[in-house]
């Protein structure tokens, strides 16, 4: 080290680039890693996995740029977490702390944390922290049915994973014994424990190199910053209180699930509260808090700050609450798999009340949520399982129609047809734009899908839709009209998805996928662009 | 393009060859001597509206200039970007698309899933097909490729009448499955052909027999869309080599990095010459990597005025995908562009050169790009009206570049505008003085181009700290040294000839073809018999698309490959069968052993125990490797004595700010004598920076070779 290099230590601004530059390189180069190593298909193809690193204190200093948002915030508060259990004061290099929790978690048991504490010269200087989803992790997976978490699979409190860098074999025999593909899901853990080294590595050449005792002054510039920049967007919203009711169909839309959002815009401050919306009930609809937390925060990011990188800046001018035992914040042990299903609709309620401060820069809502489906069944005597989605359209954008079929708020990839039809004995025939399924107005809704598909088993499935849109339709914006409702049709009936459907060969499935809504007056949109969709017969 | 009097280029008896890489501003040729490897050069301005005429002139001037006969030029070899500006400038043809019925939508619904999670503003790139040139005609294989539905004549009749009344010159066809049985696309071409006489057709299971309906589709359409353009592109160029009695047959650098026979190309399928141009670059930089290089292992890094690029070289041979992107609408980033279903070199793109603007973000922070100033009004100190500061005035400031002798003295540079600019726009909310400011400015464009670099190797599982970093272009040699710094690499190469290394690449590269052919079975359950006539079948295609080239009867080379997964995994690693190999059962279980290791590679662990082998695609690719060609790129001088020319003040953190650097003139720079930084070398087109504590000297070649101090040491 020589002596001219302390010179640049100071955290001028240009050093806080480079360093922040830096440290985003080195969480980036370990979750790369992860994903490059994970046998879950789900952390590979969907991006369904984290990492991060964390000051002492358990404040989120800088995330992955590459991951599903059913993550933001939710590391600081696991590590949070895992410090009341093993304050620092008793934490050894070589450490990690696991745990799969879901109320102090991503909010459903796939998910495995893992945090270890970083060591620099002697002393405690962060956390590096990932998450994945695992192949498996027992239990009835993604079954509608399932009324308290014990039905969800193992759970795993927050535990010493490695202790000094001794492997807790106990607790890994544990989990082997309770999931169904355990060299997968013990080769996942592998991948993740890699990946808090790796980020240790890089946080330690960056100190040395820079002769920094810790990350703290960086920390601080990289937090403070954020937080100055996000608090000036908050101060841009004009202040009062913005309220409104999303509706949700739920699995059987004669009892909808009702969120209630209220955004309080103080000066610098922000609150969302979701007070008034509905009880948990006894399915896998809910969502703990930790991820209505995650995809309030997306939605709020989006609009205000979507360009700086995520870290606790951008959460500290903002809070969000739900009400105890409501479906946004359940009492263990509800139920939680499903929590994606109900916890896509924050982003929208969040959109749908901020439009009301902001009307010329939130867009019109998209035909979320993800439209999943299970199938299962038996072929020629073997079990088959599978779970795909498709998209609805987006929601308009103040200046520009919405996209067709896109994934939101969440980003999962559709599977090929040749893909699907190869696992699945299914065969699709249409799989096509829905012509004036996007809600008109200024801006046009992106149009949502058509999908026909037949079973073509002998020995017939069960299909199970994950989701339905059939009462509540995806809202307009300024102006504009709703999107579309989805439509479901069953040998050429319409039904709702409520309940598993036992197809035998020759049934026919019909998905009709909402349309995103529209922005601004239909009497307001370009002729040119009337012209355009007429052409490419879309309206 | 008939002309009775051609003789396929391998015949004709000639003692030297031809390269033409039409890059955006400059169509660069050189010439090598086959008899002592000894090139020539020449540099014309490249002629946007008809390429092929800068291409000729280029082509005869400096033939001329060297006083070397065409009659002894045996084979021209081309790179160009006619095919990617088609699609980048969305100029080529009016284009129709027929599918299967229900799927017309394929091509625009793409995979559903967005490149930035934050953008609500977030573009894709606009179909190339209108939804009203996309028909549907009724027909429909399984996923084993037999027929459910045969094809219905009646509608294909009304699909084409159609499309002909909408005006289109080219009609892609991609049909659901088309990979495992083309007999109804076959069929469907037939038709059209005869109902729609003169119109270009492109045909899915030809262009990219693969599976992934979008992949496959999207890279058909490509393809008919550049196919008219090209066409007549290649046809004026070879007219025009003909007249000039050079070999009327070009060959062209396609994006796998072979060269093939420019009739077959556009013929075939146009669109495997998309990237050509940075093909042959990477083909280069592999070259380069061969010759100085223990290993072969490298990083290539190309950085120009408003872009760099890189890419991997392993073991001497630059890394290749089969999942290509090009034509993106945001920053280069993936997912925001076009994919193609085509074995591609590798590049990384980022949208940052010598021209990108620098200035202060709202989080107070110093950034620099996207935003590029361009050659106009460019950079403060080129005086033409620029005010911005750029990577380029800092590089002055910081004496990295010579004031008096920029672009070989063509252009003076003017420092106290840049100090002026960097002051006047960052000084005030930054708060520091120029030169500082100007480090800041190297020092974060280095940062984030070694971020890209460690993400790129991060996804490979490579260790960066083996290789070196070859520099090209004219920004790339100042910023090489230090980017090797951040990444860890001790040898940095800056190639003589760096200036025209697409055109070198072409005259390096290999005659090559590669198929594909879908088969999808468990490995125990393969048919190898099937397997035999498949790669027989393919090495026989792929051997008539390089005959042109290599002459009929020439000892090719079949190099076959296994595409494979575990069961029920969704990606697949490629598995080369070992070169020789009979391709029969008792290949089984090496290739189990060679999946296994390239799966770790791959993956970084070895695959789940128990888990059955499962093949997707026989890749087959045809070669005619040429004899290594002992390419004399430029002797350095015998002694140092002339090579100090001077000393400047340059800026370097690790000496505290300025110190007095050594100012080289590089083609003085005798071979094999060290040197010690910090030092400037000068030449024509860029100058190299060489910090304080590492050493250089010329190699035997002429390659500039950098190393730096040894991790330990380093700052």
């Amino acid at each position: 080290m020589s002596d001219a290099a302390i010179q640049t230590v100071r955290l001028d601004p240009i050093t806080v680039e480079i360093l922040w530059t830096r440290l985003i390189s080195a969480v980036d180069e370990a979750a790369l890693a992860l994903h490059r190593t994970s046998f879950s298909t789900v952390v590979r193809e969907s991006h369904d996995y984290t990492c991060m690193l964390l000051d002492p204190t358990g404040r989120a200093v800088v995330q992955a740029t590459r991951s599903v948002p059913s993550f933001i915030g939710t590391l600081p508060m696991s590590v949070m977490a895992f410090l009341r259990k093993y304050p620092a004061a008793t934490m050894q290099p070589g450490d990690v702390i696991i745990s799969n929790d879901p109320w102090i978690g991503t909010g459903h048991l796939p998910d495995l944390t893992l945090a270890a504490p970083i060591f620099h010269r002697g002393r405690l200087v962060g956390f590096a922290g990932a998450i994945a989803h695992m192949s498996d992790i027992g239990g009835r997976r993604r079954s509608p049915d399932n009324t308290d978490i014990y039905e969800e699979g193992l759970q795993i409190p927050i535990l010493k994973l490695y202790e000094a860098g001794r492997p807790n074999e106990t607790l890994y025999e544990v989990i082997r014994r309770n999931v169904r593909v355990p060299d997968e899901v013990t080769g996942d853990i592998h991948a993740m424990v890699g990946s808090t080294e790796k980020m240790t590595q890089g946080l330690s050449r960056l100190l040395d190199e820079y002769a920094l005792d810790d990350m703290e002054p960086l920390a601080a510039e990289v937090i403070g910053r954020t937080e100055v920049a996000m608090r000036r967007a908050i101060a841009a919203v004009p202040d009062g209180e913005y309220h409104t009711v999303t509706m949700i169909d739920s699995f059987n839309s004669a009892a909808p699930l009702r969120i209630e959002c209220t955004i309080r815009v103080a000066d610098e401050e922000l609150s969302v509260d979701f007070s008034g919306s509905s009880p948990q009930n006894p399915s896998p609809l809910n969502s703990v808090l930790g991820y209505t937390r995650a995809y309030s925060t997306y939605a709020l990011k989006c609009v205000l700050l979507p360009d700086v990188p995520n870290n606790e800046g951008n959460v500290l001018p903002i809070r969000i609450d739900a009400p105890e035992g409501s479906f946004l914040n359940p009492h263990y042990p509800a139920a939680v798999e499903a929590r994606a299903t109900v916890g896509h609709y924050t982003t929208s309620a969040v959109l749908n009340t901020l439009a009301l401060a902001l009307p010329e820069r939130v867009p019109a809502e998209s035909g979320i949520p993800l439209h999943g489906f299970t199938i299962r069944g038996r072929r020629k005597g073997r079990p088959f399982s599978s779970i795909f989605f498709f998209n609805g359209g987006q929601g308009a954008r103040p200046d520009q129609d919405g996209l067709p079929t896109l994934s939101f708020p969440t980003n999962v990839s559709n599977t090929p047809v040749e893909v699907l039809e190869r696992l699945l004995p299914i065969r699709i025939h249409d799989k096509s734009f829905l012509p004036g399924s996007g809600g008109r107005g200024r801006f046009r809704g992106g149009p949502g899908q058509r999908i026909e598909m037949e079973m073509l088993n002998p020995e017939g499935a069960n299909v199970v839709l994950l989701s339905q849109r059939v009462k509540y339709p995806p809202v307009g914006r300024q102006g504009g009209e709703n999107g579309r409702l989805e439509r479901i049709l069953f040998n050429g009936e319409a039904v709702e998805g409520e309940r598993p459907f036992a197809m035998v060969q020759g049934d026919r499935f019909v998905l009709e996928l909402p349309g995103g809504g529209g922005y601004g007056p239909v009497a307001e949109r370009d002729p040119a662009l009337i012209a355009r969709d007429r052409e490419r017969e879309l309206d | 393009m008939a002309h009775a009097s051609h003789r396929p280029g391998s015949d004709r008896q000639g003692t030297h060859r031809l390269a033409i890489d039409v890059g955006g501003t400059f169509t660069d040729v050189v010439v090598v001597d086959d008899r002592d490897g000894s090139l020539r050069f020449g540099k014309v301005l490249s002629t946007p509206h008809d390429p092929s005429e800068g291409s000729l002139t280029g082509a005869t001037g400096t033939l001329d200039r060297h006083a070397i006969a065409a009659a002894g030029v045996g084979e021209v070899i081309h790179a160009t970007t006619v095919a990617t500006n088609a699609v980048l400038e969305r100029r080529g043809a009016a284009t129709g698309l027929i599918t299967t019925r229900g799927f017309r939508d394929t091509l625009e619904m793409g995979r559903e899933s967005r490149y930035d999670i934050y953008d609500f503003g977030l573009r894709l790139p606009e179909p190339l097909v209108p939804r009203q040139l996309r028909v549907e005609v009724d027909e429909r294989l399984d996923h084993l490729g037999a027929v459910v539905r045969p094809l219905d004549e009646a509608t294909v009749a009304a699909a084409v009448a159609r499309l002909v009344d909408g005006g289109v010159r080219a009609i892609a066809i991609s049909l659901l499955y088309s990979h495992l049985n083309p007999e109804h696309e076959r069929r469907l071409l037939e038709l059209v052909r005869a109902a729609a006489p003169g119109i270009e057709i492109s045909v899915s299971h030809e262009v990219a027999g693969e599976v992934r309906e979008y992949e496959r589709t999207s890279t058909v359409v490509v393809d008919a869309y550049v196919k008219p353009l090209v066409r007549r592109y290649v046809e004026r160029l070879a007219e025009g080599l003909g007249q000039a009695g050079l070999p009327d047959r070009p060959a062209l650098m396609l994006s796998h990095g072979g060269i093939g026979s420019a009739t077959e190309v556009v013929r075939r399928f146009p669109v495997r010459m998309i990237e050509s141009g940075p093909a042959a670059g990477a083909i280069a930089a592999a070259f380069f990597a061969r010759q100085a290089l223990p290993g072969g292992d490298a990083i290539a890094f190309d950085m120009g005025g408003t872009t760099a690029k890189m890419s991997l070289i392993l073991d001497g041979a630059p890394s290749v995908t089969h999942q290509y992107e090009v034509a993106h609408v945001h920053r280069f980033k993936h997912g925001s562009g076009i994919p193609l279903q085509i074995s591609a070199i590798e590049l990384l793109e980022i949208g940052a050169g010598g021209g990108s603007i620098a200035h202060v973000n709202d989080l107070g922070l110093l950034n620099v790009g996207p935003h590029s100033a361009g050659a106009v009004p460019g950079p403060a100190c080129y005086g033409r009206g620029g005010e911005r500061p750029t990577v380029t005035d800092a590089d002055l400031v910081l004496g990295y570049l010579d004031p008096e002798h920029f672009l070989g003295g063509e252009m003076k540079l003017d420092v106290e505008a840049s100090r002026a600019a960097i002051d006047r726009h960052l000084g005030g909310p930054l708060g520091m003085d120029a030169e500082r400011i100007a480090w800041g400015i190297h020092d974060v464009v280095n940062e984030s181009m070694a971020a890209a670099v460690r993400a790129h190797a991060a996804e490979k599982g490579v260790d960066l700290r083996r290789f070196g970093l070859i520099a090209f272009g004219g920004a790339g040699p100042l910023h090489a040294e230090a980017i090797a710094r951040k990444l860890g690499v001790g040898r940095v190469l800056c190639p003589f000839g760096a200036g025209v290394a697409s055109a070198i690449g072409c005259l390096v590269a290999t005659p090559a073809a590669d198929l594909v052919s879908a088969y999808t079975v468990l490995l125990p359950a393969a048919d190898w018999a099937e397997i035999q006539r498949r790669f027989a079948a393919m090495g026989a295609e792929a051997g008539g698309m390089i005959a042109d080239l290599v002459g009929a009867g020439a000892a090719t080379r079949l190099r076959a490959a296994f595409e494979m997964r575990c069961e029920g995994q969704g990606y697949s690693v490629i598995v080369e069968a070992p070169e020789g190999a009979a391709l029969d059962a008792g290949l089984s279980g090496e290739l189990e052993t060679r999946f296994a290791g390239v799966y770790a590679q791959v993956y970084g662990h070895r695959p789940p125990a128990g888990v059955a082998l499962e093949l997707v695609n026989l890749r087959a690719r045809v070669e005619h490797p040429r004899p290594a060609t002992p390419l004399h790129l430029w002797r350095p001088a015998s002694d140092g004595a002339q090579a100090l020319k001077g000393r400047r003040r340059a800026w370097f953190p690790s000496a505290g700010g300025y110190t007095d650097a050594g100012v080289y003139d590089r083609y003085a720079l005798p071979a094999g004598t060290w040197f010690q930084g910090p030092a400037i070398v000068e030449e024509r087109e860029t100058s190299t920076v060489v910090g304080p504590g590492s050493r250089f000297q010329h190699d035997p070649s002429g390659h500039l070779v950098i190393e730096l101090p040894s991790a330990e040491a380093q700052p």
